[in-house]
């Protein structure tokens, strides 16, 4: 039976004979050359997770969710999100909401669910046990309207924090610094933003794969963590000046942790648990429990990831570049 | 169709607004840009010129303006009283911009700094 992420009544399920092998699709705006397909034991079922990108054309992603419905467990939707949940307030990305309704069968997940109650326990785990100390470290996050809940984690943790969204997204050269000026903005203009085509909103497709372009360097420089969505952290990294840095993120590949160590930083956090030596996206994640738990994304409770999070003994993975240990 | 003087008009409100809010000037430090605004109907053209962090309303245009923004006139009108948001008729096709991308996308952050709820 699986160490990780056996919820006990799910493993009993199993145990029962559970109806077999369920399958996941990712379904990612992202480029189709990462593409592949995993075995895993997640949330205590036997699962077959497949990634599937289509190279940032929305259209095509939209057919692909439409006949995906039906002929699997739950979908995810990777590359983008579909909700911003903002203090309270839920804001819907039209793009988003186009691909998650192509689907009326299957459950579809964006990881917005995910990133709220994963993400903050990450966080809370790595003030406690983290390789370094957080209470006072200087956290910059290139895009925190996407993972709220992260920077409401950071800020508790005592964090000096500084949020990126209007620089990295926009150009806009101001930098936030409380929580309360990033959710007034947020509040001026995500009901708009959101109306706005995703390549606007998000780098898509090639774009993922571009050699990074400096902006706002010297914000980098700055931060003892640079944290957020790793595309966006990525396609922004300087080349020089993160030596001993820490980056606390979603998911990386092995190409992002080499970069990562050529450039000098020193500690890599990501939320995703590994699993099976693999780590997953948040929209994996949400998605597979949704197929474990026959719930879909709406009905799942807080309590199903409390319950999922104690069950596996949850804890980020931390890699030491410099050593290639990995702990968590 | 709107009068002229009420586009105009709407344009000093937009640069009062502007003042106003002194966030927007370290928001558009280093960005120095003439927006030319036509409105199709009336076949008058405006002129907004941003510098060092100053907006401004001219009634001649400052060099090559790098932004054109056309609209029929009580869409201006509307759009710079804050009336409506220029997200909405950009998408439609009603609002049209000549601009960069990222020009584009700053000014859609200024107008909502302004007129965002």
């Amino acid at each position: 039976m699986c160490r990780a992420f056996c919820l006990s009544r799910l493993s009993c399920k199993v145990a029962e004979g559970g109806r077999g092998l369920k399958r996941v699709v990712s379904v990612s705006l992202g480029s189709s050359r990462r593409d592949h397909t995993a075995r895993a034991v997640l949330f205590g079922e036997d699962m077959e997770v497949s990634r599937r990108g289509c190279d940032g054309d929305l259209e095509r992603a939209i057919a692909l969710v439409a006949e995906l419905d039906g002929h699997v467990d739950a979908i995810g939707l990777g590359g983008l999100d579909v909700y911003l949940f903002i203090r309270g307030e839920r804001y819907v990305i039209s793009d988003g909401m186009r691909l998650m309704q192509a689907a009326s069968r299957s459950p579809v997940t964006d990881g917005s669910a995910c990133k709220r109650h994963l993400e903050p326990a990450a966080v809370r785990w790595l003030a406690a046990h983290g390789p370094f100390p957080l209470d006072g470290a200087k956290v910059l996050m290139v895009s925190a309207l996407d993972r709220f809940g992260m920077a409401e984690a950071l800020t508790e943790a005592g964090c000096a924090m500084t949020y990126g969204d209007l620089m990295f997204a926009t150009g806009v050269p101001y930098p936030i610094h409380s929580l309360d000026e990033l959710a007034e903005i947020a509040r001026k203009m995500a009901r708009e933003m959101v109306k706005l085509p995703i390549h606007m909103i998000y780098s898509v497709g090639v774009s993922q794969e571009a050699s990074p372009e400096a902006r706002f360097p010297e914000a980098y420089r700055d931060a003892d963590v640079i944290a957020g969505d790793f595309l966006f952290i990525r396609r922004f990294l300087p080349p020089d000046g993160l030596d001993g840095k820490a980056v606390l993120t979603n998911t990386t590949t092995a190409a992002d942790r080499e970069l990562l160590r050529t450039l000098g930083v020193r500690y890599l956090i990501t939320t995703s648990p590994v699993l099976e030596g693999r780590t997953f996206g948040n929209n994996v994640m949400e998605a597979a429990l949704c197929a474990a738990l026959n719930k879909v994304p709406e009905k799942l409770t807080e309590g199903d990831f409390g319950e999922a999070l104690r069950a596996a003994d949850y804890r980020p993975a931390v890699i030491d570049l410099a050593s290639g240990e990995q702990g968590g | 169709m709107a009068a002229v003087e009420e586009v105009g008009r709407a344009l000093d409100g937009f640069v009062e607004r502007f003042a106003a809010e002194p966030r927007l000037k370290a928001m558009t430090a280093g960005w120095d840009r003439t927006i030319e605004v036509r409105s199709d109907d009336q076949g008058e053209r405006f002129w907004l010129r941003v510098e060092g962090g100053v907006l401004r309303h001219l009634s001649a245009p400052a060099g090559t303006p790098e932004m054109v923004m056309s609209a029929r006139s009580d869409l201006l009108r509307d759009l710079f009283a804050g009336r409506i948001s220029p997200t909405e008729p950009y998408l439609t096709g009603d609002l049209r911009l000549i601009a960069s991308e990222a020009d584009i996308m700053r000014l859609d952050v200024i107008t909502l700094m302004l007129w965002g709820e």
